[in-house]
C-alpha cells in the first residue's frame, strides 16, 4: 500500500521539476498552474502515506487489505494482455476477425465455459457493429483480412 | 409576475418542440437505454453517453441532449431495479436502495418496492424539473454578475466539497480529483498554446479526452476488477412477487419520504458534492430516524426505498442547475454532458438561457415528458428488465470491453488511444483496489483547464495582484465556504482536542456503505 503511494508521490515530484520555459510577460505563465497541481499531488500522496501508516481509517484500510489479498491480479493482467493484443492487431487483421477472437477470449478469462455461444455472440456483435458504423454512421473501421468480403 | 409568465410561455414553446414525434422518439430511446444501462451492472449513464458521443455526429443538438438527459435520469431509475431484485446496485446512487429494497424483495414485497421507487422517482424528477424551470433563469441572472475571481473561488469550493463528501475517505476523493487535474494539464494549454506533459508524443498534444478517461476508468477498470474476482457466476435474482402497485398503507408511508428525498436531493445535487450518492445516504439516515417503523429498517422498510430513490432523481435535476448556468459539472455524467455541449459549439453558462433558449426549453420540457414515460413504461416492463439481468456476467463484461474499444477508436481513429485507454483502465483498477473513487477524477479533468483560465483572467484584470480573491465579497464568501467544507468533518474532533479530550472518530458520510 505504502509502496504504491510512494511511487505516486515520486511521480508527482518528478513532474513538478519538469522544466518549461515561460513565454512573454503575463501575470501567470503556463508553468504556474502545473506547479500548483504537482505540489497538490505530492501533498495528497504524502498525506496518503501518513494516513495509511497511522491507520487513521481502520475500516477502509481493512477493506483495502482484504481486497488486495483476495483479488486475483493475474486474471486482471491477463485481460490487460488480451486488450493490448487486440489493440495491436486491430488494424491489421480487421475489426470483425479481431473481435471474434477477442470477445470469447475475455469471456473465457472471466469464467465463461461456453465457447460456441460466445463465438456466436462475438460474430453477430462484430458484424452488426461493423455494418452500423461503416454504412449508417460512415465511421470507417479497419476491414483487415476481410477486405472485399465484408458487406 | 412578468418573469413567471415569460418562463411559462417559453416552457410552452419548449413543449411544442419536445412533443414533436421526432423528439418524443429521442426521449423514449434515451429513457429506455438509460433504464437498460442502469439495470445492467458495470455500465452506467456516464459510460453510455461517453460511448454514444462519437456516434452522434449526425444527430442535431436538441435531439442529442433530449436523449442524453433521458439516459441520465433513466439510469437513476434503472439502478433501483437491480438493487431491489439482485442486491447488487447497478449505480453508485442506488447502493442505499439495496439495503431495504432487497430485504423487501426477499420477503415477497418486491412489487411494492419497485413501485415506490418508480413513483418516487417520478415525483422527485417532476418536482426537480419544476424547480429548474423557475430557478434556472433566475440563477443565470445572478451568475452573470460573477467575475473571474468569483469563478475561481467557486471552483475551489467545488473541489474541496468533492474531496470532503465523496466516498468514505476525504483524502481518497482529493487524490482522485488531483489526478484528474493533472490529466487536464496534458496537451496544449488554452491560454499560451504551450504543449505541456506531452513527452514528445503528437497524439498527446490535443490532451486526453473525457471520453477516453471515462471509458478507461469505468469500462476497462471495472472489467479488470470483475476479472480479478471469481464471483462471475450468475447472482441469485429474486423473482418479482407482490402486486406492482402500492397499497393504501404503502402509499401513506411513502409520500413523505418522497418529498423529503426530493428536498434533500435537489440542493445537494446542485452543490458541487459529486452527484447523487451523498443525498441518498442522507435520505436513508433521515428516514430511519423519522420512521414510526424503525424496527423494520434492515428488514425491508418501504421508507428506506422511497426516500433515497426520490433523492437520487431529484439530485439529477439539481446537477443540471450548475451545469447549465455555470458550466460547472458536479458529477461524472455531468462532466461528459458538458463535453457534449462543447462538441456542438454550445458553451453552457449564464448566457445559455438567452442564447440557446429554444434548445434549453425543449430539453426541460422533454424532462417532464421523459419522467412520465419512465413511470408509464417501466412498471409494466419490469419483467423485461429482469430478463436483462440474466445475461451472463462474463459475456456482458466482454461485450462492454468490445464497445469501449469501439467507442474510443471511432472517436480518435487511432490505436494509440486504445493503448492509452488500457493504461487508464489499469489505473482505474488500482484505484478501485485502494478504494479511491474514480468519478472526481473525471470532474477534475473537466474543471482543471477552466480553473486555470479563470485564475489567469482574474490575475490579468488585477494586474497580477492576488488579493482580488479576498477583496471581492462574493469570492471571500465562497472561499470561506470552501474552508468550511474541508474543516466540517473534522470539527467535532477539533473541539474535543481543544477541550483536551481524546480525539475520536470523525464524521464520515456514507458509513452505511460498508459491504
Amino acid at each position: 500500500m505504502g509502496l504504491a503511494v510512494a511511487v505516486w508521490g515520486g511521480f508527482a515530484l518528478w513532474k513538478a521539476f519538469d522544466i518549461r520555459q515561460p513565454t512573454a510577460y503575463r501575470p501567470m505563465g503556463p508553468r504556474v498552474f502545473p506547479v500548483i497541481i504537482s505540489c497538490s499531488l505530492i501533498a495528497v500522496g504524502v498525506l496518503f502515506v501518513i494516513e495509511t501508516w497511522r491507520r487513521a481509517d481502520a475500516g477502509v484500510e481493512a477493506h483495502v487489505a482484504g481486497e488486495l489479498q483476495t483479488a486475483d491480479h493475474k486474471q486482471a493482467a491477463l485481460v490487460v494482455a488480451l486488450l493490448v493484443a487486440y489493440a495491436a492487431v486491430f488494424e491489421r487483421v480487421g475489426y470483425i476477425v479481431a473481435t471474434t477472437v477477442f470477445l470469447p477470449a475475455v469471456a473465457h478469462v472471466l469464467g465463461s465455459r461456453r465457447l460456441l455461444r460466445d463465438v456466436v455472440v462475438a460474430v453477430i456483435l462484430s458484424v452488426v457493429a461493423f455494418t452500423v458504423f461503416t454504412k449508417l454512421l460512415s465511421i470507417d473501421l479497419p476491414e483487415g483480412v476481410m477486405s472485399g468480403v465484408t458487406p | 409576475m412578468i418573469a413567471i409568465v415569460a418562463v411559462i410561455s417559453e416552457l410552452l414553446d419548449g413543449f411544442g418542440t419536445a412533443l414533436q414525434p421526432k423528439y418524443l422518439l429521442y426521449c423514449a430511446v434515451g429513457v429506455l437505454l438509460g433504464t437498460a444501462v442502469g439495470v445492467l451492472p458495470g455500465i452506467g449513464p456516464a459510460l453510455t453517453i461517453a460511448l454514444l458521443l462519437p456516434v452522434t455526429y449526425d444527430v442535431e443538438a436538441t435531439g442529442a441532449f433530449i436523449m442524453f438527459a433521458g439516459i441520465y435520469y433513466g439510469g437513476m431509475y434503472g439502478g433501483s431495479t437491480t438493487s431491489i431484485l439482485l442486491n447488487t446496485p447497478g449505480e453508485a446512487a442506488s447502493v442505499v436502495t439495496s439495503l431495504e429494497g432487497f430485504q423487501m424483495a426477499k420477503r415477497g414485497r418486491g412489487g411494492p418496492a419497485l413501485a415506490t421507487a418508480a413513483i418516487g422517482s417520478f415525483v422527485a424528477g417532476t418536482l426537480g424539473t419544476l424547480i429548474i424551470t423557475f430557478v434556472g433563469p433566475a440563477a443565470s441572472r445572478v451568475v452573470k454578475l460573477f467575475q473571474p475571481a468569483d469563478y475561481f473561488a467557486l471552483m475551489v469550493l467545488a473541489f474541496t466539497s468533492v474531496g470532503a463528501l465523496v466516498g468514505r475517505s476525504a483524502l481518497r476523493g482529493m487524490i482522485s480529483l488531483t489526478l484528474g487535474l493533472f490529466v487536464g494539464l496534458i496537451g496544449f494549454d488554452e491560454i499560451n498554446g504551450q504543449a505541456r506533459y506531452v513527452f514528445g508524443e503528437t497524439h498527446l498534444q490535443g490532451g486526453i479526452s473525457v471520453v477516453l478517461l471515462a471509458v478507461g476508468l469505468f469500462a476497462v477498470g471495472e472489467t479488470l476488477y470483475v476479472a480479478s474476482h471469481h464471483d462471475t457466476d450468475a447472482d441469485q435474482i429474486v423473482p418479482v412477487r407482490g402486486k406492482l402497485w402500492l397499497s393504501g398503507d404503502d402509499l401513506r408511508r411513502s409520500w413523505k419520504p418522497w418529498l423529503r428525498g426530493t428536498a434533500l436531493g435537489f440542493p445537494l445535487g446542485m452543490l458541487p458534492t459529486g452527484g447523487a450518492e451523498v443525498p441518498t445516504f442522507l435520505s436513508y439516515g433521515l428516514e430511519k430516524r423519522l420512521s414510526k417503523h424503525r424496527d423494520e429498517f434492515g428488514q425491508g422498510a418501504i421508507e428506506g426505498v422511497a426516500g433515497p430513490e426520490a433523492a437520487n432523481n431529484a439530485a439529477f435535476a439539481g446537477v443540471l442547475v450548475p451545469l447549465l448556468t455555470l458550466a460547472l459539472p458536479t458529477s461524472a455524467t455531468a462532466a461528459i454532458m458538458l463535453t457534449a455541449f462543447q462538441r456542438y459549439g454550445i458553451q453552457p453558462g449564464p448566457s445559455l438561457f438567452t442564447q440557446q433558449a429554444p434548445l434549453l426549453w425543449a430539453l426541460i420540457a422533454s424532462m417532464y415528458v421523459g419522467n412520465v414515460m419512465l413511470v408509464v413504461l417501466n412498471l409494466p416492463l419490469v419483467r423485461l428488465w429482469v430478463k436483462l439481468l440474466e445475461i451472463p456476467k462474463a459475456l456482458l463484461y466482454s461485450a462492454i470491453l468490445v464497445f469501449a474499444c469501439l467507442g474510443v477508436f471511432s472517436a480518435a481513429r487511432s490505436t494509440y488511444d486504445l493503448y492509452l485507454m488500457i493504461g487508464v483502465g489499469t489505473l482505474g483498477y488500482l484505484m478501485r483496489m485502494f478504494d479511491i473513487p474514480v468519478a472526481p477524477m473525471i470532474v477534475g479533468l473537466m474543471l482543471g483547464p477552466v480553473m486555470e483560465a479563470q485564475l489567469s483572467r482574474a490575475l490579468s484584470i488585477s494586474q497580477g495582484d492576488p488579493s482580488v480573491f479576498v477583496t471581492r465579497p462574493a469570492s471571500v464568501v465562497i472561499l470561506a465556504l470552501a474552508v468550511l467544507a474541508v474543516a466540517a468533518p473534522h470539527l467535532p474532533r477539533l473541539v474535543r482536542l481543544m477541550r483536551g479530550e481524546d480525539a475520536g472518530t470523525r464524521l464520515v458520510l456514507g458509513e452505511a456503505d460498508a459491504d
